[in-house]
């Protein structure tokens, strides 16, 4: 893996559980980071983001008033924070294959089942920074590309149906590995 | 305004949608590029950092498991309330987060298909509640050790397929 220099990354950790959020602290500030932020739910974590200069949010998906879908559908289309292509990394105990589709609609960059290691952290935070996936616009949809394996080598026309919901097997299946 | 996918191929005629695509530069990997000497392996790092909290891990997750069960009990009494349902949702995802890390991984597969029960369509949770306590009761179990990891992984088995039955899908 390529080193980088976390100290100079931006985190915010959104998650209802302190003890998940400590512990998720723990891991970054070891990677290096020096500024990792706190929001215990979706509401302050868009005042953290209006607040803050962050590159990566990390954030759970049960929280209350506002959950992870609802904060990563706002940050993508509602204008409510400063950077709509920011990374939002989905760190769950949710691993049905439904609710990995339901988070990638939602505009999720990439998704980390619970029980949390330092190797599946540090590999999506390289995958966000190595490989970042495009964005699409579309009438019904906003978000990273959900087609990260044959998107850029795919020069031939549209034939998707559906372009916005269309589902590619092979991310599935790369999906559903990281999520097991 | 969108613009249209262009295509030449006359195959594609009627099915070309509004859709752009956009690469935003790669700011993250320009910001936090280094020559690499003196970076530690971040891998090691956190290894023994989390075995500096380790005491703490096992603490965070004995409290989950401990609020899993009054959570259980206030489910148990009121099934179809969803106020409960939702708060035994989120402890098991606690669960979920914190056992494996606090010593019981074995909890971990009890967790997610206690996960797969409450979460489904269906109200399934509410109509099998000793299903649910089943699972509750074999995380307690792995707190108290009192089986062993084959037997856990076998209970868990045992579990997670009849949540399967029960759902129709694998959890």
């Amino acid at each position: 893996m390529k080193a980088y220099d976390f100290s100079r990354l931006n985190v915010l950790v959104a998650d209802d559980c302190s003890h998940m959020r400590q512990l998720v602290r723990t891991i970054l500030y070891a990677f290096g980071c020096l500024n990792v932020y706190d929001a215990a739910d979706g509401t302050q974590a868009i005042s953290m983001l209006q607040k803050h200069q962050v590159d990566i949010l990390i954030v759970d998906w049960m929280m209350t008033p506002m959950d992870g879908i609802e904060l990563t559908k706002n940050i993508r289309t509602a204008d409510v924070a400063p950077n709509p292509y920011l990374p939002i990394i989905m760190l769950t105990a949710h691993t049905r294959m439904q609710n990995i589709l339901q988070a990638r609609e939602a505009g999720v960059t990439e998704y980390l089942a619970k029980p949390l290691t330092p190797r599946s952290l540090l590999t999506r935070l390289h995958m966000v920074i190595d490989n970042p996936r495009p964005f699409v616009r579309t009438a019904r949809f906003f978000g990273p590309d959900r087609r990260r394996k044959n998107s850029s080598f795919y020069t031939g026309p549209e034939r998707r149906e559906d372009a916005e919901t269309a589902v590619d097997i092979f991310e599935l299946d790369d999906m559903e590995e990281d999520a097991a | 305004m969108l613009p249209e996918c262009r295509s030449d191929n006359p195959m594609a005629k009627d099915v070309q949608k509004p859709i752009e695509f956009i690469t935003p530069p790669n700011i993250l990997k320009a910001k936090l590029a280094t020559d690499g000497l003196g970076v530690r392996d971040p891998l090691v790092a956190a290894e023994k950092a989390l075995g500096q909290i380790n005491d703490d891990c096992v603490s965070w997750a004995h409290n989950a498991i401990s609020r899993l069960q009054k959570q259980r009990k206030a489910f148990v009494a009121s099934p179809k309330n969803a106020k409960a349902l939702e708060k035994l949702i989120r402890v098991t995802m606690d669960v979920k987060g914190l056992a494996t890390q606090g010593g019981y991984p074995e909890a971990d597969a009890f967790a997610a298909s206690l996960i797969a029960l409450l979460t489904s369509p269906g109200n399934h949770a509410s109509k099998n509640v000793p299903l649910v306590e089943a699972h509750v009761d074999a995380i307690r179990a792995t707190r108290e050790k009192t089986h062993t990891s084959q037997v856990a992984l076998a209970l868990a088995e045992e579990l997670t397929a009849r949540t399967n039955d029960l759902l129709g899908t694998p959890a």
